[in-house]
C-alpha cells in the first residue's frame, strides 16, 4: 500500500502533471488530498509557462550594446524598492497618509521658532567696554576650604562645626581619589595628613564637645556612614593604586575607620 | 487649533531656552587638579591648621589672629600672582581673600576692638593684631594692577572694589594714649 506522501512526491516529479500514470490515477479517484496536490501542480505549471521572459538572445545583444556604448555604463540612480510601485519610500508615504497637512505646518513653525530661539539666546551680545577676564581652572578644594574656614568662624555650636569637618574630610578624600594615579608619594601623603587632621582632630574634638553639650549622638549617623564609605573606598583604591599612593590611601582608610569606630563607641555609650 | 499651535510654540520656546541654558561643566583632568594642588598646598596646610584652632575657640581676638594668618597667606599668593602676571589666578585668590577678610577677620577684629578695653591684659595683643592687619592688608586692593593685558577686566576691577570695600569696614586703629 503506497502512502499519500509517496503518491504526492511522484505527482510533483511528473513532467506533465496532467498526464498521470494508471496506478496513480486509481488512487486519485478516491483521495481528495492527493487530488488537491495534483490541481496545485497543474496550476503552478500554467503560471510558470505564462511568465513573461525576454528572449535570451535579444537580451544578450542589448547588454553588449549597453556595455560598449559611449558614456557611463550606469545611467540611472538606484531607488529604494517599493512593494506598491508608487516610487515613494514607504515611511514617507505612511506619514503623508496619517499626518494631516496642518500638523506638518505646525511642526515647521515649531522648528522655526526653536531655531530662532536658540539663535536669540546665544546671539553675540555687545562687547562690554572692558574685556572680561577669561576664567581659568579653579581649585575647588581651595575654595571649599576657605568656605569651611569662614564657616567655622561663624558657627555657634559644636554640631555645626562637626558637620563642617565631616564635609571637609569628604572633600579631601575626593581630591585624593581624583589625583592618586598621577600624584607623587609626597603629594598624596600630604592629602592623607590633611584627611587625618580633619577627622582625628577636627571631627573628633567636636564630637566630644557635642557629647558634653548633651547633643543627641544620633547626629553622628551621617558622619559614620561617610567615614565607613571612605574607609571602604580608600582600601579598595589602595589595592590597585600605584605603589607611591598605596600607603597614603591605606592611611586614609585607617583614619576613617578609626574615627568611625570611635564615633560608634560614643554613640553606643550614650544609647543612640 | 489656535490653542494647540500656541501650545506648540510655547513648548518650542521652553525647549530652546533649556537647550540654550545648558553649558558644559568644566571638568579638570587629574593632571590639572594635581597642578592646582601643588600650587595651593601651602594655603591648604595653613587653612587646616588655622581652622583646627578656630574650631576650639570663640574668643574674637584668637579668631581674628587665625583669620589674619590665613589672610596674610592669601595676600602673599595674590602678590605672587600679580608678580607672575596671572590676572586670572589673582582674581581667584582675591575672591577668596575677600571672603576671609569680610566674613571672618574684620567682624572678629571689630568685635575685639569693641570688647577689649585698654586696661585689659589682652589689649597689647589686640593692638598688635589690629596694627598688623592695617599695615599688611589696608592697601591690598591696590596690589591689583589697573592696566595691562587681563588686568583691565571687569572681574579684576570688581575684586579691587570688593577688597577695598571690605577693608574699609575694619575699625580704625585706636589713637595712642598719651600718659
Amino acid at each position: 500500500m503506497i502512502s499519500c506522501a509517496a503518491i504526492q512526491n511522484r505527482l510533483l516529479a511528473l513532467a506533465e502533471p496532467m498526464a498521470v500514470p494508471q496506478e496513480l490515477a486509481v488512487h486519485l479517484t478516491g483521495c481528495a488530498a492527493c487530488t488537491a496536490v495534483q490541481a496545485r501542480a497543474i496550476k503552478l505549471d500554467f503560471y510558470l509557462a505564462n511568465l513573461p521572459a525576454p528572449s535570451s538572445e535579444a537580451r544578450k545583444l542589448q547588454f553588449l550594446e549597453d556595455v560598449s556604448a559611449e558614456g557611463p555604463v550606469i545611467r540611472t540612480k538606484p531607488v529604494l524598492p517599493s512593494s506598491h510601485g508608487s516610487g515613494q519610500f514607504r515611511p514617507v508615504r505612511f506619514l503623508q497618509r496619517t499626518v494631516p497637512p496642518k500638523a506638518w505646518a505646525s511642526l515647521a513653525a515649531g522648528v522655526l521658532v526653536f531655531s530662532v530661539g536658540v539663535w536669540w539666546l546665544n546671539r553675540p551680545v555687545e562687547r562690554p567696554a572692558v574685556p572680561e577676564l577669561a576664567q581659568g581652572p579653579r581649585h575647588e578644594l581651595l575654595a571649599k576650604s576657605v568656605k569651611y574656614h569662614v564657616g567655622l568662624s561663624n558657627s555657634r555650636t559644636a554640631t555645626q562645626r562637626f558637620d563642617i569637618f565631616s564635609d571637609w574630610a569628604a572633600d579631601v578624600t575626593n581630591e585624593a581619589r581624583d589625583v592618586y594615579k598621577v600624584a607623587s608619594r609626597e603629594q598624596i601623603s600630604k592629602l592623607a595628613a590633611m584627611y587625618e587632621s580633619t577627622v582625628a582632630t577636627g571631627l573628633m574634638d567636636q564630637a566630644k564637645l557635642m557629647i558634653e553639650d548633651a547633643a543627641n549622638p544620633a547626629q553622628f549617623a551621617g558622619a559614620i556612614t561617610k567615614l565607613a564609605e571612605t574607609a571602604t573606598q580608600a582600601q579598595e583604591l589602595s589595592q590597585a593604586a600605584p605603589p607611591d599612593a598605596q600607603a597614603a590611601l591605606k592611611r586614609i582608610a585607617a583614619s576613617a575607620d578609626k574615627a568611625r569606630t570611635a564615633l560608634r563607641t560614643i554613640a553606643d555609650k550614650k544609647g543612640a | 487649533m489656535i490653542a494647540r499651535t500656541l501650545l506648540l510654540l510655547l513648548a518650542a520656546m521652553v525647549l530652546c531656552w533649556s537647550v540654550a541654558a545648558q553649558r558644559p561643566a568644566a571638568k579638570l583632568t587629574a593632571a590639572e587638579r594635581l597642578r592646582l594642588l601643588q600650587l595651593n598646598q601651602g594655603l591648604l596646610d595653613e587653612l587646616i591648621d588655622s581652622s583646627l584652632k578656630v574650631a576650639r575657640t570663640t574668643n574674637p581676638l584668637s579668631l581674628s589672629e587665625e583669620h589674619l594668618s590665613v589672610g596674610l597667606q592669601l595676600s602673599r599668593s595674590l602678590e605672587d600672582a600679580v608678580n607672575r602676571n596671572e590676572p586670572d589666578r589673582a582674581s581667584e585668590v582675591a575672591g577668596l581673600l575677600h571672603d576671609v577678610l569680610a566674613k571672618a577677620m574684620i567682624p572678629q577684629l571689630n568685635e575685639a576692638s569693641r570688647t577689649i578695653p585698654p586696661s585689659s591684659p589682652d589689649y597689647p595683643r589686640y593692638l598688635t593684631i589690629h596694627r598688623k592687619a592695617h599695615e599688611r592688608l589696608a592697601g591690598i586692593a591696590d596690589t591689583l594692577p589697573t592696566t595691562g593685558a587681563g588686568w583691565a577686566s571687569e572681574r579684576v576691577a570688581e575684586c579691587r572694589t570688593r577688597l577695598g570695600a571690605a577693608m574699609s569696614q575694619l575699625a580704625p586703629l585706636p589713637t595712642p594714649v598719651v600718659p
